[in-house]
Protein backbone atom coordinates (compact mmCIF):
# COMPACT_ATOMS: atom_id res chain seq x y z
CA UNK A 1 0.00 0.00 0.00
CA UNK A 2 1.16 3.33 -1.21
CA UNK A 3 0.60 6.84 0.98
CA UNK A 4 1.28 10.09 -0.33
CA UNK A 5 0.29 13.62 -1.36
CA UNK A 6 -1.02 15.31 -4.12
CA UNK A 7 -1.31 19.06 -5.13
CA UNK A 8 -3.23 20.85 -7.30
CA UNK A 9 -0.57 23.71 -7.26
CA UNK A 10 -3.09 26.85 -6.20
CA UNK A 11 -2.17 30.28 -5.36
CA UNK A 12 -4.63 30.97 -2.52
CA UNK A 13 -4.54 34.04 -0.49
CA UNK A 14 -4.17 33.07 3.09
CA UNK A 15 -7.76 33.67 4.70
CA UNK A 16 -6.43 34.24 8.13
CA UNK A 17 -3.43 36.84 7.26
CA UNK A 18 -4.59 38.36 3.80
CA UNK A 19 -1.08 37.30 2.72
CA UNK A 20 -0.84 35.40 -0.71
CA UNK A 21 2.69 34.07 -1.93
CA UNK A 22 3.87 34.97 -5.59
CA UNK A 23 4.15 31.92 -8.57
CA UNK A 24 7.74 31.72 -6.96
CA UNK A 25 7.17 31.30 -3.47
CA UNK A 26 4.61 28.86 -4.47
CA UNK A 27 6.40 26.56 -6.84
CA UNK A 28 9.89 26.91 -4.76
CA UNK A 29 6.86 25.42 -1.93
CA UNK A 30 6.00 22.34 -4.04
CA UNK A 31 9.56 21.47 -3.54
CA UNK A 32 10.00 21.76 -0.20
CA UNK A 33 6.87 20.17 0.44
CA UNK A 34 7.70 17.33 -2.01
CA UNK A 35 10.55 16.80 0.06
CA UNK A 36 9.49 17.03 3.24
CA UNK A 37 7.20 13.93 1.50
CA UNK A 38 9.92 12.22 1.53
CA UNK A 39 11.56 12.65 4.77
CA UNK A 40 8.53 11.80 6.83
CA UNK A 41 8.35 8.88 4.83
CA UNK A 42 5.83 8.90 2.51
CA UNK A 43 5.76 7.13 -0.70
CA UNK A 44 4.43 9.15 -3.55
CA UNK A 45 4.29 12.78 -4.62
CA UNK A 46 1.86 13.49 -7.32
CA UNK A 47 1.21 17.26 -9.27
CA UNK A 48 -1.72 18.34 -11.05
CA UNK A 49 -1.67 20.63 -14.41
CA UNK A 50 -2.94 23.52 -15.06
CA UNK A 51 -2.76 26.76 -17.34
CA UNK A 52 -4.19 29.36 -15.57
CA UNK A 53 -3.72 31.00 -12.31
CA UNK A 54 -4.54 31.04 -9.74
CA UNK A 55 -2.49 27.83 -10.44
CA UNK A 56 1.30 27.26 -11.07
CA UNK A 57 1.96 24.25 -11.96
CA UNK A 58 2.21 24.75 -16.26
CA UNK A 59 4.95 22.13 -16.75
CA UNK A 60 4.92 19.01 -14.44
CA UNK A 61 8.15 16.90 -15.88
CA UNK A 62 10.44 19.66 -15.37
CA UNK A 63 8.77 19.56 -11.87
CA UNK A 64 8.90 16.27 -11.15
CA UNK A 65 12.49 15.88 -12.63
CA UNK A 66 13.93 18.58 -10.23
CA UNK A 67 12.36 16.79 -7.24
CA UNK A 68 13.46 13.52 -8.33
CA UNK A 69 17.44 14.99 -8.13
CA UNK A 70 16.97 15.60 -4.82
CA UNK A 71 15.12 12.85 -3.82
CA UNK A 72 16.01 9.00 -3.54
CA UNK A 73 12.76 6.91 -2.83
CA UNK A 74 9.52 9.21 -3.47
CA UNK A 75 7.66 8.00 -6.81
CA UNK A 76 6.62 11.04 -8.70
CA UNK A 77 3.57 11.12 -9.70
CA UNK A 78 0.79 13.49 -11.49
CA UNK A 79 -2.72 14.58 -10.51
CA UNK A 80 -3.28 14.53 -13.47
CA UNK A 81 -1.81 15.16 -16.87
CA UNK A 82 -4.24 16.05 -19.49
CA UNK A 83 -4.62 13.61 -21.77
CA UNK A 84 -7.25 15.64 -24.47
CA UNK A 85 -5.16 18.76 -24.64
CA UNK A 86 -1.05 17.35 -24.79
CA UNK A 87 0.07 15.65 -27.69
CA UNK A 88 0.52 12.21 -26.92
CA UNK A 89 3.49 12.02 -28.57
CA UNK A 90 4.78 14.92 -26.36
CA UNK A 91 3.61 12.77 -22.97
CA UNK A 92 5.28 9.50 -24.43
CA UNK A 93 8.77 11.67 -24.48
CA UNK A 94 8.37 13.59 -21.58
CA UNK A 95 7.45 11.16 -19.44
CA UNK A 96 9.98 8.22 -20.86
CA UNK A 97 12.54 11.41 -20.02
CA UNK A 98 11.22 11.23 -16.55
CA UNK A 99 11.36 7.39 -16.08
CA UNK A 100 15.45 7.47 -16.67
CA UNK A 101 16.24 10.74 -14.89
CA UNK A 102 14.76 9.64 -11.60
CA UNK A 103 15.56 5.74 -11.92
CA UNK A 104 12.24 4.47 -12.71
CA UNK A 105 10.75 6.46 -9.63
CA UNK A 106 7.61 7.79 -11.94
CA UNK A 107 4.45 7.12 -12.86
CA UNK A 108 1.12 9.55 -13.73
CA UNK A 109 -2.66 9.59 -14.16
CA UNK A 110 -4.62 10.70 -16.82
CA UNK A 111 -7.56 12.86 -16.67
CA UNK A 112 -9.01 15.49 -18.88
CA UNK A 113 -8.91 18.43 -16.03
CA UNK A 114 -11.72 21.11 -14.47
CA UNK A 115 -11.48 23.79 -16.27
CA UNK A 116 -13.04 23.73 -19.86
CA UNK A 117 -11.43 26.83 -21.56
CA UNK A 118 -8.18 24.94 -21.75
CA UNK A 119 -9.07 23.18 -24.95
CA UNK A 120 -8.36 26.25 -27.32
CA UNK A 121 -5.43 27.38 -25.69
CA UNK A 122 -3.39 23.99 -27.15
CA UNK A 123 -5.70 23.72 -30.51
CA UNK A 124 -8.09 21.45 -28.91
CA UNK A 125 -12.19 21.46 -29.16
CA UNK A 126 -14.21 21.28 -25.85
CA UNK A 127 -16.90 19.04 -27.23
CA UNK A 128 -14.14 16.28 -27.55
CA UNK A 129 -13.11 15.80 -24.48
CA UNK A 130 -13.92 11.97 -24.05
CA UNK A 131 -13.19 10.86 -27.90
CA UNK A 132 -9.68 13.05 -26.93
CA UNK A 133 -8.54 10.97 -24.04
CA UNK A 134 -10.01 7.73 -26.00
CA UNK A 135 -7.91 8.17 -28.71
CA UNK A 136 -4.80 10.13 -27.27
CA UNK A 137 -4.12 7.49 -24.68
CA UNK A 138 -4.36 4.62 -27.29
CA UNK A 139 -1.70 6.34 -29.21
CA UNK A 140 0.47 6.92 -25.95
CA UNK A 141 -0.06 3.79 -25.04
CA UNK A 142 1.38 2.19 -28.49
CA UNK A 143 3.95 4.83 -28.68
CA UNK A 144 5.56 3.00 -25.06
CA UNK A 145 5.21 -0.32 -26.58
CA UNK A 146 6.13 -0.22 -30.07
CA UNK A 147 9.40 0.51 -31.58
CA UNK A 148 8.27 2.27 -34.89
CA UNK A 149 4.98 3.36 -34.91
CA UNK A 150 2.10 3.59 -37.98
CA UNK A 151 -0.83 5.66 -36.91
CA UNK A 152 -3.56 7.57 -38.00
CA UNK A 153 -6.34 8.86 -35.91
CA UNK A 154 -8.65 11.69 -35.89
CA UNK A 155 -7.53 14.51 -33.69
CA UNK A 156 -3.51 14.76 -34.96
CA UNK A 157 -1.37 14.40 -38.52
CA UNK A 158 -0.53 10.18 -39.07
CA UNK A 159 2.48 8.73 -38.00
CA UNK A 160 4.70 6.80 -40.15
CA UNK A 161 7.43 5.05 -38.62
CA UNK A 162 8.00 7.06 -36.24
CA UNK A 163 10.04 5.96 -32.97
CA UNK A 164 9.62 8.05 -29.67
CA UNK A 165 12.52 9.29 -27.51
CA UNK A 166 13.98 7.73 -25.24
CA UNK A 167 12.39 4.80 -25.08
CA UNK A 168 11.25 3.93 -21.73
CA UNK A 169 13.24 2.86 -19.20
CA UNK A 170 14.42 -1.02 -19.51
CA UNK A 171 12.04 -1.30 -22.10
CA UNK A 172 9.06 -0.90 -19.19
CA UNK A 173 6.82 2.50 -19.71
CA UNK A 174 5.47 3.88 -17.03
CA UNK A 175 2.47 2.91 -15.02
CA UNK A 176 -0.58 5.08 -15.81
CA UNK A 177 -3.80 5.33 -13.56
CA UNK A 178 -6.89 7.32 -15.09
CA UNK A 179 -8.72 9.60 -13.10
CA UNK A 180 -12.13 10.51 -13.21
CA UNK A 181 -14.57 12.37 -10.96
CA UNK A 182 -17.96 11.29 -12.74
CA UNK A 183 -17.48 9.71 -16.77
CA UNK A 184 -17.75 5.98 -16.82
CA UNK A 185 -16.54 6.23 -20.04
CA UNK A 186 -13.00 6.69 -18.06
CA UNK A 187 -13.42 3.22 -15.71
CA UNK A 188 -13.98 1.61 -19.00
CA UNK A 189 -11.42 2.68 -20.44
CA UNK A 190 -8.91 2.15 -16.88
CA UNK A 191 -10.37 -1.46 -17.13
CA UNK A 192 -9.99 -1.68 -20.79
CA UNK A 193 -5.98 -1.68 -20.34
CA UNK A 194 -5.30 -3.12 -16.87
CA UNK A 195 -4.72 0.44 -15.69
CA UNK A 196 -5.32 1.71 -12.38
CA UNK A 197 -8.29 4.03 -11.70
CA UNK A 198 -8.20 6.94 -9.64
CA UNK A 199 -10.88 8.49 -7.81
CA UNK A 200 -10.23 11.77 -5.82
CA UNK A 201 -12.76 11.11 -3.48
CA UNK A 202 -12.61 14.54 -2.60
CA UNK A 203 -15.58 17.13 -2.35
CA UNK A 204 -17.89 14.67 -2.62
CA UNK A 205 -19.73 11.92 -0.48
CA UNK A 206 -17.76 8.85 -1.22
CA UNK A 207 -20.95 6.75 -2.29
CA UNK A 208 -20.49 8.27 -5.62
CA UNK A 209 -16.95 7.09 -5.52
CA UNK A 210 -17.50 3.94 -3.88
CA UNK A 211 -20.29 3.43 -7.24
CA UNK A 212 -17.65 4.45 -9.90
CA UNK A 213 -14.79 2.35 -8.45
CA UNK A 214 -16.99 -0.85 -8.07
CA UNK A 215 -18.08 -0.29 -11.83
CA UNK A 216 -14.31 -0.45 -12.73
CA UNK A 217 -13.49 -3.08 -10.66
CA UNK A 218 -16.19 -5.33 -12.98
CA UNK A 219 -15.10 -4.56 -15.92
CA UNK A 220 -11.16 -4.83 -14.95
CA UNK A 221 -12.53 -8.37 -14.38
CA UNK A 222 -14.27 -8.37 -17.40
CA UNK A 223 -11.24 -7.45 -19.39
CA UNK A 224 -9.39 -10.53 -17.96
CA UNK A 225 -6.62 -8.81 -15.89
CA UNK A 226 -7.69 -10.15 -12.55
CA UNK A 227 -10.65 -10.78 -10.32
CA UNK A 228 -12.34 -7.51 -9.29
CA UNK A 229 -10.25 -7.63 -5.88
CA UNK A 230 -7.29 -7.73 -7.99
CA UNK A 231 -7.82 -4.29 -9.88
CA UNK A 232 -5.79 -1.37 -9.35
CA UNK A 233 -7.64 1.62 -7.11
CA UNK A 234 -6.20 4.68 -5.76
CA UNK A 235 -7.94 7.03 -3.43
CA UNK A 236 -7.73 10.53 -2.47
CA UNK A 237 -8.37 12.17 0.52
CA UNK A 238 -7.81 15.66 2.63
CA UNK A 239 -7.49 15.90 6.22
CA UNK A 240 -6.08 18.72 8.87
CA UNK A 241 -4.88 18.01 12.39
CA UNK A 242 -3.72 19.22 15.36
CA UNK A 243 -3.23 17.26 18.77
CA UNK A 244 -6.48 17.57 19.57
CA UNK A 245 -9.92 18.08 17.53
CA UNK A 246 -11.01 20.94 18.84
CA UNK A 247 -7.58 22.62 18.17
CA UNK A 248 -7.88 21.40 14.33
CA UNK A 249 -11.62 22.28 13.61
CA UNK A 250 -10.59 25.87 14.88
CA UNK A 251 -7.52 26.50 13.08
CA UNK A 252 -9.13 24.90 9.34
CA UNK A 253 -12.34 26.93 9.75
CA UNK A 254 -11.45 29.96 8.33
CA UNK A 255 -8.99 27.92 5.49
CA UNK A 256 -12.19 25.73 4.99
CA UNK A 257 -15.11 28.73 5.03
CA UNK A 258 -13.11 30.34 2.58
CA UNK A 259 -11.90 27.66 0.60
CA UNK A 260 -12.28 28.00 -3.33
CA UNK A 261 -14.14 24.86 -3.95
CA UNK A 262 -16.49 24.25 -0.89
CA UNK A 263 -16.32 27.89 0.54
CA UNK A 264 -19.43 30.07 1.54
CA UNK A 265 -21.62 26.98 1.69
CA UNK A 266 -22.11 24.04 4.50
CA UNK A 267 -21.23 24.25 7.65
CA UNK A 268 -17.31 22.22 8.09
CA UNK A 269 -19.24 19.49 10.77
CA UNK A 270 -21.98 18.57 7.95
CA UNK A 271 -19.02 18.77 5.29
CA UNK A 272 -17.07 16.06 7.17
CA UNK A 273 -20.13 13.78 8.14
CA UNK A 274 -20.91 14.05 4.25
CA UNK A 275 -17.53 13.77 2.50
CA UNK A 276 -14.18 12.48 3.31
CA UNK A 277 -12.71 15.32 4.54
CA UNK A 278 -11.44 15.02 8.08
CA UNK A 279 -10.69 17.72 10.52
CA UNK A 280 -9.50 16.80 14.12
CA UNK A 281 -6.96 14.50 15.89
CA UNK A 282 -4.54 12.27 14.23
CA UNK A 283 -6.43 9.27 15.32
CA UNK A 284 -9.88 10.75 14.16
CA UNK A 285 -7.64 11.18 10.52
CA UNK A 286 -6.55 7.18 11.14
CA UNK A 287 -10.21 5.91 12.00
CA UNK A 288 -11.87 7.75 8.91
CA UNK A 289 -9.36 6.54 6.47
CA UNK A 290 -9.00 3.25 7.80
CA UNK A 291 -12.23 2.59 7.04
CA UNK A 292 -12.26 3.49 3.57
CA UNK A 293 -11.32 -0.30 2.68
CA UNK A 294 -14.89 -1.31 3.83
CA UNK A 295 -16.05 0.89 1.54
CA UNK A 296 -14.19 0.25 -1.53
CA UNK A 297 -12.12 -2.91 -1.31
CA UNK A 298 -8.66 -2.89 -0.76
CA UNK A 299 -6.83 -0.85 -2.80
CA UNK A 300 -3.38 0.42 -3.71
CA UNK A 301 -3.00 4.24 -2.85
CA UNK A 302 -3.79 6.62 -0.91
CA UNK A 303 -3.55 10.15 -1.54
CA UNK A 304 -4.10 13.12 0.64
CA UNK A 305 -4.27 16.80 -0.30
CA UNK A 306 -2.50 18.78 1.97
CA UNK A 307 -1.34 21.90 0.37
CA UNK A 308 -4.61 24.07 -0.58
CA UNK A 309 -7.02 26.92 0.05
CA UNK A 310 -4.04 29.27 1.33
CA UNK A 311 -2.28 27.08 4.38
CA UNK A 312 0.93 28.28 4.61
CA UNK A 313 3.61 26.50 4.08
CA UNK A 314 4.44 26.14 7.57
CA UNK A 315 1.46 24.57 8.49
CA UNK A 316 1.73 22.08 5.57
CA UNK A 317 5.06 21.14 6.74
CA UNK A 318 3.87 20.71 10.25
CA UNK A 319 0.36 18.56 8.63
CA UNK A 320 3.32 16.48 7.12
CA UNK A 321 5.11 16.04 9.90
CA UNK A 322 1.69 14.54 11.61
CA UNK A 323 0.51 12.39 8.51
CA UNK A 324 3.97 10.78 8.22
CA UNK A 325 4.82 10.32 11.76
CA UNK A 326 1.26 9.56 13.36
CA UNK A 327 -1.09 8.51 10.93
CA UNK A 328 0.37 6.66 8.01
CA UNK A 329 2.51 4.10 10.05
CA UNK A 330 -0.60 3.59 11.86
CA UNK A 331 -2.52 3.06 8.71
CA UNK A 332 0.19 0.61 7.01
CA UNK A 333 -0.44 -1.64 9.80
CA UNK A 334 -4.57 -0.79 9.42
CA UNK A 335 -4.43 -1.80 6.07
CA UNK A 336 -2.00 -5.01 6.44
CA UNK A 337 -4.16 -6.23 8.43
CA UNK A 338 -6.67 -9.12 7.09
CA UNK A 339 -5.13 -8.08 3.14
CA UNK A 340 -6.21 -11.05 0.66
CA UNK A 341 -3.54 -12.39 -0.64
CA UNK A 342 -4.78 -11.72 -4.01
CA UNK A 343 -4.43 -7.98 -3.90
CA UNK A 344 -1.26 -6.95 -5.11
CA UNK A 345 0.71 -3.80 -4.39
CA UNK A 346 0.52 -0.76 -6.62
CA UNK A 347 2.90 -1.43 -9.67
CA UNK A 348 6.63 -0.02 -9.38
CA UNK A 349 9.04 -0.20 -12.43
CA UNK A 350 10.72 -2.84 -9.99
CA UNK A 351 7.55 -5.16 -9.87
CA UNK A 352 6.49 -4.22 -13.98
CA UNK A 353 10.37 -5.15 -14.94
CA UNK A 354 9.86 -8.03 -13.01
CA UNK A 355 6.38 -8.95 -14.61
CA UNK A 356 7.71 -8.81 -18.16
CA UNK A 357 10.88 -10.68 -17.62
CA UNK A 358 8.69 -13.33 -15.86
CA UNK A 359 6.23 -12.96 -19.04
CA UNK A 360 9.15 -13.45 -21.45
CA UNK A 361 10.75 -16.67 -19.51
CA UNK A 362 7.48 -18.35 -19.72
CA UNK A 363 7.02 -17.59 -23.39
CA UNK A 364 10.70 -18.63 -24.12
CA UNK A 365 9.72 -21.86 -22.33
CA UNK A 366 6.76 -22.51 -24.23
CA UNK A 367 8.76 -21.92 -27.14
CA UNK A 368 11.11 -24.52 -26.52
CA UNK A 369 8.47 -27.00 -25.91
CA UNK A 370 6.87 -26.67 -29.25
CA UNK B 1 -48.46 11.48 -2.69
CA UNK B 2 -45.27 13.32 -0.76
CA UNK B 3 -45.72 17.12 -0.29
CA UNK B 4 -42.21 18.81 -0.70
CA UNK B 5 -41.63 22.24 0.77
CA UNK B 6 -38.80 24.04 -0.80
CA UNK B 7 -38.62 26.19 2.39
CA UNK B 8 -37.31 23.36 4.61
CA UNK B 9 -34.58 22.58 2.38
CA UNK B 10 -33.44 26.41 1.44
CA UNK B 11 -30.05 26.07 2.66
CA UNK B 12 -29.54 22.73 1.40
CA UNK B 13 -30.21 23.94 -2.04
CA UNK B 14 -27.82 26.25 -1.41
CA UNK B 15 -25.16 23.87 -0.10
CA UNK B 16 -25.93 21.61 -3.24
CA UNK B 17 -25.54 24.84 -5.56
CA UNK B 18 -21.81 25.52 -3.91
CA UNK B 19 -20.67 22.05 -3.53
CA UNK B 20 -22.22 20.21 -6.33
CA UNK B 21 -23.79 17.31 -4.19
CA UNK B 22 -27.04 17.09 -2.33
CA UNK B 23 -27.55 16.59 2.31
CA UNK B 24 -29.35 13.14 2.66
CA UNK B 25 -32.41 15.00 3.11
CA UNK B 26 -32.22 16.92 -0.38
CA UNK B 27 -31.24 14.02 -1.96
CA UNK B 28 -34.33 12.34 -0.41
CA UNK B 29 -36.97 14.73 -2.06
CA UNK B 30 -34.84 15.13 -5.50
CA UNK B 31 -35.51 11.26 -5.64
CA UNK B 32 -39.25 11.96 -5.00
CA UNK B 33 -39.33 14.17 -7.46
CA UNK B 34 -37.90 12.60 -10.29
CA UNK B 35 -39.05 9.25 -9.72
CA UNK B 36 -42.39 10.52 -9.46
CA UNK B 37 -45.22 9.24 -11.79
CA UNK B 38 -46.58 12.87 -11.61
CA UNK B 39 -45.91 16.18 -10.19
CA UNK B 40 -47.62 19.28 -9.08
CA UNK B 41 -45.46 21.94 -9.17
CA UNK B 42 -46.46 25.06 -7.41
CA UNK B 43 -44.53 28.61 -6.84
CA UNK B 44 -45.35 31.76 -5.74
CA UNK B 45 -44.45 34.28 -8.64
CA UNK B 46 -41.89 36.95 -7.73
CA UNK B 47 -41.35 40.20 -9.73
CA UNK B 48 -43.32 38.27 -13.48
CA UNK B 49 -41.48 34.65 -13.03
CA UNK B 50 -40.94 31.86 -10.70
CA UNK B 51 -39.20 32.38 -7.48
CA UNK B 52 -35.43 32.18 -7.17
CA UNK B 53 -35.38 28.97 -4.55
CA UNK B 54 -38.02 27.13 -6.93
CA UNK B 55 -35.28 27.75 -9.83
CA UNK B 56 -32.56 26.59 -7.47
CA UNK B 57 -34.07 23.37 -7.22
CA UNK B 58 -34.64 22.79 -10.73
CA UNK B 59 -30.64 24.00 -11.52
CA UNK B 60 -29.88 21.14 -9.29
CA UNK B 61 -31.46 18.61 -10.67
CA UNK B 62 -29.46 16.54 -14.21
CA UNK B 63 -31.66 17.88 -16.52
CA UNK B 64 -32.71 14.61 -18.30
CA UNK B 65 -34.07 13.56 -14.94
CA UNK B 66 -37.42 14.76 -15.89
CA UNK B 67 -37.98 13.34 -19.04
CA UNK B 68 -41.59 12.53 -19.77
CA UNK B 69 -42.76 13.36 -16.15
CA UNK B 70 -46.26 14.83 -16.73
CA UNK B 71 -46.45 18.00 -14.39
CA UNK B 72 -49.38 20.03 -12.73
CA UNK B 73 -48.10 23.69 -13.54
CA UNK B 74 -49.41 25.77 -10.63
CA UNK B 75 -48.45 29.37 -9.24
CA UNK B 76 -49.86 31.74 -6.53
CA UNK B 77 -49.60 35.59 -6.86
CA UNK B 78 -50.72 38.85 -5.94
CA UNK B 79 -51.59 40.15 -8.95
CA UNK B 80 -54.42 38.36 -11.63
CA UNK B 81 -52.23 40.19 -13.95
CA UNK B 82 -49.12 37.66 -13.27
CA UNK B 83 -51.35 34.74 -14.55
CA UNK B 84 -49.98 34.01 -17.54
CA UNK B 85 -46.40 33.79 -15.91
CA UNK B 86 -47.36 30.14 -15.86
CA UNK B 87 -47.40 29.69 -19.86
CA UNK B 88 -44.29 32.37 -20.44
CA UNK B 89 -42.05 31.34 -17.73
CA UNK B 90 -42.43 27.91 -15.98
CA UNK B 91 -44.23 26.53 -18.74
CA UNK B 92 -41.09 26.77 -21.18
CA UNK B 93 -39.08 25.38 -18.61
CA UNK B 94 -40.53 22.26 -18.30
CA UNK B 95 -40.53 21.72 -21.63
CA UNK B 96 -36.83 22.13 -21.92
CA UNK B 97 -36.56 19.79 -19.14
CA UNK B 98 -39.46 17.22 -21.29
CA UNK B 99 -41.03 17.26 -18.69
CA UNK B 100 -45.05 16.95 -20.03
CA UNK B 101 -46.94 19.76 -18.70
CA UNK B 102 -50.60 19.38 -18.78
CA UNK B 103 -52.50 22.29 -20.89
CA UNK B 104 -54.35 23.64 -17.96
CA UNK B 105 -52.23 25.53 -15.65
CA UNK B 106 -53.48 26.59 -11.97
CA UNK B 107 -53.25 30.63 -11.00
CA UNK B 108 -54.29 31.72 -7.44
CA UNK B 109 -54.81 35.11 -7.13
CA UNK B 110 -56.05 37.64 -4.22
CA UNK B 111 -58.96 37.43 -6.15
CA UNK B 112 -59.58 33.72 -6.39
CA UNK B 113 -59.22 33.87 -2.50
CA UNK B 114 -61.29 37.18 -1.87
CA UNK B 115 -64.34 36.06 -4.55
CA UNK B 116 -66.39 33.25 -5.38
CA UNK B 117 -64.97 33.70 -9.07
CA UNK B 118 -66.59 36.32 -11.48
CA UNK B 119 -69.19 35.26 -13.60
CA UNK B 120 -68.72 34.22 -16.77
CA UNK B 121 -64.80 33.23 -15.81
CA UNK B 122 -64.11 30.05 -14.22
CA UNK B 123 -63.73 29.47 -10.53
CA UNK B 124 -59.84 28.57 -9.19
CA UNK B 125 -61.71 24.78 -8.17
CA UNK B 126 -63.12 24.05 -11.52
CA UNK B 127 -59.24 25.04 -12.83
CA UNK B 128 -58.38 22.97 -10.17
CA UNK B 129 -60.36 19.71 -11.02
CA UNK B 130 -59.86 20.29 -15.20
CA UNK B 131 -56.06 20.29 -14.50
CA UNK B 132 -56.18 17.87 -11.72
CA UNK B 133 -58.36 15.77 -14.37
CA UNK B 134 -55.92 16.33 -16.98
CA UNK B 135 -52.77 15.11 -14.73
CA UNK B 136 -54.52 12.01 -13.60
CA UNK B 137 -54.86 10.93 -17.13
CA UNK B 138 -51.38 11.27 -17.83
CA UNK B 139 -50.05 9.48 -14.14
CA UNK B 140 -52.42 6.35 -14.91
CA UNK B 141 -50.43 5.13 -17.94
CA UNK B 142 -46.85 6.43 -16.08
CA UNK B 143 -44.48 3.49 -15.92
CA UNK B 144 -41.65 5.87 -14.81
CA UNK B 145 -41.55 4.70 -11.04
CA UNK B 146 -40.68 1.38 -12.16
CA UNK B 147 -37.83 2.46 -14.27
CA UNK B 148 -34.59 1.00 -13.40
CA UNK B 149 -31.93 3.88 -14.55
CA UNK B 150 -27.95 3.03 -15.26
CA UNK B 151 -25.96 5.75 -14.20
CA UNK B 152 -22.48 3.94 -16.27
CA UNK B 153 -24.35 3.27 -19.17
CA UNK B 154 -21.89 3.88 -21.54
CA UNK B 155 -22.87 6.03 -25.05
CA UNK B 156 -23.78 4.03 -27.97
CA UNK B 157 -21.32 2.66 -30.32
CA UNK B 158 -18.16 3.89 -27.07
CA UNK B 159 -15.02 1.60 -27.51
CA UNK B 160 -12.12 2.33 -24.16
CA UNK B 161 -9.59 2.12 -27.33
CA UNK B 162 -10.95 4.30 -29.93
CA UNK B 163 -11.02 1.19 -32.23
CA UNK B 164 -11.67 -1.65 -30.46
CA UNK B 165 -15.80 -3.30 -30.17
CA UNK B 166 -16.39 -5.96 -27.98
Amino acid sequence: MQFGIFTVSDVTTDPTDGTTPTEGERIKAIVTIAKKAEEVGLDVFALGEHHNPPFVSSSPTTTLAYIAAQTEKLILSTSTTLITTNDPVKIAEDYAMLQHLSDGRADLMMGRGNTGPVYPWFGKDIREGIPLAIENYSLLHKLWREEFVNWEGKFRTPLQGFQSTPRPLDGVPPFVWHGSIRSPEIAEQAAFYGDGFFANNIFWPKEHYMRLVGYYRQRFEHYGHGSAAQAIVGLGGQAFMRSNSQAAKAEFRPYFDNAPVYGHGPAMEDFTDQTPLAVGSPQEVIDKYAGMRDHFGDYQRQLFLMDHAGLSLKTVLEQLDILGEEVVPVLRKEFATNRPAEVADAPTHASLVAKRDAALAADAAVDTTV
Amino acid sequence: MTVIELRDLAHDVTNNLLTGFPSAKLDEAIRAVTGADGLIAVTPIFTTSYSGLFKSFIDILDPQSLADLPVLLGATGGTDRHSLSIDYTLRPLFTYLHAVAVPTGVYAASADWGGGGESGSSTLPTRIARAAGELAALVAVSDRSDRVIDPFALPEGFSPSGSFRA
